[in-house]
């Protein structure tokens, strides 16, 4: 993808996504707005266990420590302000899986 | 400890020109330390957020703003004692007291008006003004001689109903935004500061929802449309009735009715001024506001890319007694107004690490 068409998808887009881990030896949970553009490399450094800002990736919209699960009244919360789906990714997944057997029977 | 001193930054960790990760400072040619988890916030706006709120807050009406306000409220209640006098003459009740409370809601709003310290207070009058003075207003219904008098009584109820929605529209347009903001930089600001780990059991991320930035902008600029309408539709009907009572009291050789319409054309027309000035200054400052914010952000991801391929910045770094630091910058050593203020909350002076050797 071209830097203009990633700059373009950063200024128009934010994936919210809900990070937990530890920060100062405690469990957190965050949602945070992470830009397209760096998603990728979010998801990597995660997976690598190295330790990160998470700042480096994008806004943290809310959070709290303590747990690595967000209580009800805060998913709420989230729900009416962002409008977030927690089953988003699931969703997601079955409309591609959906789409890619609706392909595969015409073809 | 240190204490107002100036540095000279070489090397930045930049994010989006908004906070940073670590800066390394230089000084005396030497590195002397890294300084982590800064968070820009805008020019000369320093957290904690309460302090920004308290002083919005507090931003006082001028002089200019409460005289015209005084005038327009004086031809209101000209107005409405019109409407007492030809209800009593007439033996109108309902119309009296329509009259009764506007003269009431006029007194009461210039003693409001007068104790209003600040634009927020000046939406919540409005707002509560607005409320009570639609049903009041609506008793104008129960007893109407003229086309002319129900076109006045219609277009009191509606102006009253319109503004009191405006005024709610611009308090929870103007408090959601700030607060939104707010949260997310205190957020920002305590993770900018600490590094997160990922031990094995911890749940993976997962992606909950999109933020479609340009969709806010379409709703924000409907938005925008919509208060521009409904700002400026409440004088128009007020002067509309104002020209119906007039209309009215002449048609019905009735001197007090048409002197209050005269009286209200007086308060209508300085509303126009009022909620146009009003409305305009309330644009620009949400404009300016984001412009601000936005400019801040483009100079200094310019600036800190530069200064990372080693063009030198001047920084001032103060270490405070209660043990937070706080760092400004010149961004442009040509414009003294991009100077941009940074503030850090920390406890202690974790962050800021002396190089060894």
């Amino acid at each position: 993808m071209s830097n203009d068409l990633i700059k373009d998808m950063d200024n128009d887009l934010g994936i919210i996504t809900l990070v937990c881990g530890e920060i100062d030896a405690q469990k957190f949970w965050a949602y945070v707005d992470i830009m397209p553009s760096k998603y990728m490399d979010f998801l990597e450094v995660q997976k690598s266990g190295a330790p990160y800002t998470l700042t480096d990736f994008g806004n943290v919209l809310k959070y709290d420590v303590g747990t690595h699960q967000p209580p009800a009244e805060a998913v709420e919360d989230m729900k009416r302000e962002y409008g977030i789906d927690p089953e988003f990714q699931e969703k997601l997944k079955h409309d591609v899986e959906r789409q890619v057997a609706q392909l595969r029977h015409k073809m | 400890m240190v204490e107002d001193t100036t540095y000279t930054v070489t090397a930045a960790h930049y994010k989006d020109g908004y906070d940073f990760g670590a800066m390394k400072v230089r000084s005396n040619g030497q590195n002397i330390g890294v300084v982590q988890g800064f968070l820009l916030k805008a020019h000369d706006y320093i957290y904690p957020d309460e302090k920004a709120v308290a002083a919005k807050e507090k931003k006082p009406l001028t002089h200019k703003d409460k005289l015209c306000g005084y005038v327009q409220t004086s031809g209101q209640l000209g107005g409405a004692l019109g409407l007492v006098a030809s209800g009593l003459l007439e033996g109108n009740i309902p119309r009296a007291a329509l009259g009764g409370f506007n003269a009431l809601r006029s007194s009461t709003k210039i003693i409001s008006d007068f104790n209003a310290k600040s634009r927020a207070s000046s939406h919540r009058n409005d707002l509560v003004e607005g409320g009570v003075a639609t049903s009041a207003n609506s008793i104008g219904f129960l007893n109407v001689r003229s086309p002319e008098e129900l076109l006045a009584v219609s277009m009191g109820v509606t102006a009253w109903a319109t503004k009191a929605i405006t005024s709610f529209l611009h308090m929870k347009r103007e408090k959601t935004a700030e607060e939104k903001q707010q949260d997310v930089d205190a957020n920002n600001m305590f993770f900018s500061s600490r590094e997160v780990s990922t031990p094995e059991q911890t749940p993976k991320p997962r992606v909950v929802g999109l933020i479609h930035r340009g969709l806010e902008k379409l709703k924000d600029a409907s938005l925008e449309t919509g208060c521009f309408l409904m700002s400026h539709a409440p004088p128009v009907m007020m002067g509309t009735r104002a020209v119906s009572y007039l209309m009215d009291g002449i048609n019905n050789n009735d001197l007090a009715m048409a002197g209050g319409g005269a009286s209200f054309i007086v308060g209508a027309a300085l509303m126009v001024f009022k909620d146009h000035g009003s409305y305009m200054k309330a644009r620009a400052e949400r404009q300016a506001s984001k412009e601000n914010e936005d400019g801040l952000k483009q100079k200094i991801a310019e600036d800190f890319c530069d200064a990372e391929f080693g063009a030198p910045l001047q920084a001032t770094l103060q270490f405070k007694g209660n043990g937070a630091a706080s760092l400004c910058w010149r961004i442009d050593p040509e414009n003294q107004d991009a100077t941009a203020f940074v503030h850090h909350q920390n406890k202690s002076y974790n962050n800021f690490v002396p190089e060894q050797g």
